[in-house]
């Protein structure tokens, strides 16, 4: 008789874990789901002032290119860069590639301490007022989409969850924007020029 | 009085006269005019003031006017006012209709961030020129002038588009901000556990039994346990400020939950 009891409690406590872990399961699943259509909508967002980008590049440098004429490294770099992320596959080397543009832009902004003539062009002026504005949009929406993805990939990696993401096939992304590895050297000032 | 209640007194209110540097440190806003370097004078304020209201009621877009001493640390002024227009939410909710003014003294450099909603018409080419119009004015540190000649132009293109006129309303008397009505983490706590409660009751009372019963409670337990141990952590903001839908009352009832992407120009001046 007492065996029953036992038995009978031990089917229990078994039927409450089962429940607790489908539940638990469930819920972590669906969290899941809805963080990461969050991190592709914020990557898609960042997509979006990247294009724009992409597309200011060539009004810029027919603006330019009247003015500029030994300084066609710089409109090179950019148009190799430009067509790099064109050319990108997948998200991580679009990614990348955007990096490389990043850098390649960085000199644009220089040419009007360089050509005088530049700053008196209002078509130049307004031209860059966009670069600049898009810019700036790039490094929100990047920083959003980052913090996002954080949040993804602490979620999958804590316990329980871990192990639910691991069975619903959710794991760990390392997609994130880095800043610039170059920027981690310390620039060479020099005086003497 | 105690001499620690003065203390006390000086603890609390000392941080609301000095002019805090950080978004976080900032106090609420006021209006749509919150001048904390206090570089405007009053009636040039007020008059701004109502043209905000104006463009609120009419265009359905919020204009707010900042001006700070500096920005502590090495904070961009960009980044400044992107956080600053995630936490005051200038613009509808929805559709992001906002402008946010920043002046800044010291270094001297201004910004004009515009929300989702108005870059269509409010490019950044155009906010520039707007800017750039700006600075002659700001330059001779007449404020007082420059303010209002942007927030006109401003508040021109956004009645343009909106094919309204703009008649600044005289009644000038701001209302204070709504209150910001945020649900507790005690009160949520107190709902789960009442529903669990409830739960629970109800599947016993119907099975009975020793020990049994139940299912559903449980597995809501296990729903909020996995949930929970999973380090939440993704509490939203929220909150933001609430009212201001009784647009007829006149006056400000605080921004609306806007947001923004980086748009807009900045410059030195």
């Amino acid at each position: 008789m007492k065996g029953t009891w036992v038995a009978i409690g031990a089917v229990v406590i078994v039927v409450l874990l089962c429940l607790l872990g489908f539940g638990s399961y469930v819920s972590t699943k669906n969290q899941l789901v809805k963080m990461n259509e969050d991190v592709d909508q914020a990557y898609s967002q960042v997509n979006v002032v990247q294009q724009r980008r992409l597309d200011l590049i060539p009004n810029l440098v027919a603006t330019v290119k009247g003015y500029v004429t030994e300084e066609t490294t710089v409109l090179t770099n950019i148009a190799n860069a430009r067509a790099g992320v064109l050319g990108a596959p997948d998200r991580a080397s679009a990614i990348n590639a955007n990096s490389k543009l990043d850098v390649a832009l960085g000199p644009f902004f220089r040419l009007q301490e360089q050509y005088p003539n530049l700053k008196g062009n209002e078509q130049f002026i307004r031209l860059s007022d966009e670069l600049a504005g898009t810019e700036n949009r790039i490094a929100v929406e990047r920083s959003r989409y980052n913090r996002t993805l954080r949040d993804y990939d602490v979620y999958v990696q804590q316990f329980p969850n871990s192990v639910w993401a691991g069975m619903a096939g959710f794991r760990y992304r390392d997609e994130y924007f880095k800043g610039n590895p170059e920027n981690s050297n310390a620039p060479k000032v020099d005086f003497s020029k | 009085m105690p001499r620690w209640l003065l203390g006390l007194c000086f603890v609390f209110f000392l941080p609301s006269a000095v002019y805090a540097e950080t978004v976080a440190g900032l106090p609420a806003p006021q209006g749509y005019v919150n001048d904390f370097a206090g570089v405007l004078s009053d009636p040039v304020r007020q008059q701004v003031e109502s043209l905000c209201t104006a463009v609120d009621r009419q265009a359905h877009a919020q204009v707010a006017v900042v001006t700070v001493k500096t920005i502590d640390g090495d904070q961009s002024i960009e980044e400044f006012a992107t956080e600053l227009e995630e936490k005051w939410k200038v613009g509808a909710k929805g559709t992001d209709r906002g402008v946010l003014m920043l002046l800044v003294m010291s270094p001297r450099k201004g910004r004009i961030e515009v929300g989702y909603g108005l870059e269509g018409i409010l490019n950044d080419a155009k906010v520039g020129d707007i800017g750039r119009s700006m600075v002659a004015d700001a330059q001779a540190n007449d404020y007082d002038a420059a303010v209002p000649l942007g927030v006109r132009q401003i508040a021109t293109v956004i009645a343009t588009d909106a094919g309204v006129t703009l008649t600044s309303g005289s009644r000038a008397s701001g209302r204070q901000a709504a209150q910001p009505t945020s649900i507790g983490i005690g009160q949520i706590l107190l709902f789960v556990l009442l529903g669990i409660f409830v739960l629970s009751v109800m599947g016993r009372g119907g099975r009975g039994g020793r020990g049994g019963g139940g299912g559903l409670g449980w597995f809501v337990l296990g729903n909020i346990l996995g949930g929970g141990l999973g380090g939440g952590g993704r509490g939203g903001y929220g909150g933001g400020f609430g009212g201001g839908s009784d647009n007829d009352s006149g006056g400000f009832g605080g921004f609306d939950g806007g947001s923004s992407g980086g748009g807009g120009a900045s410059g030195d001046f």
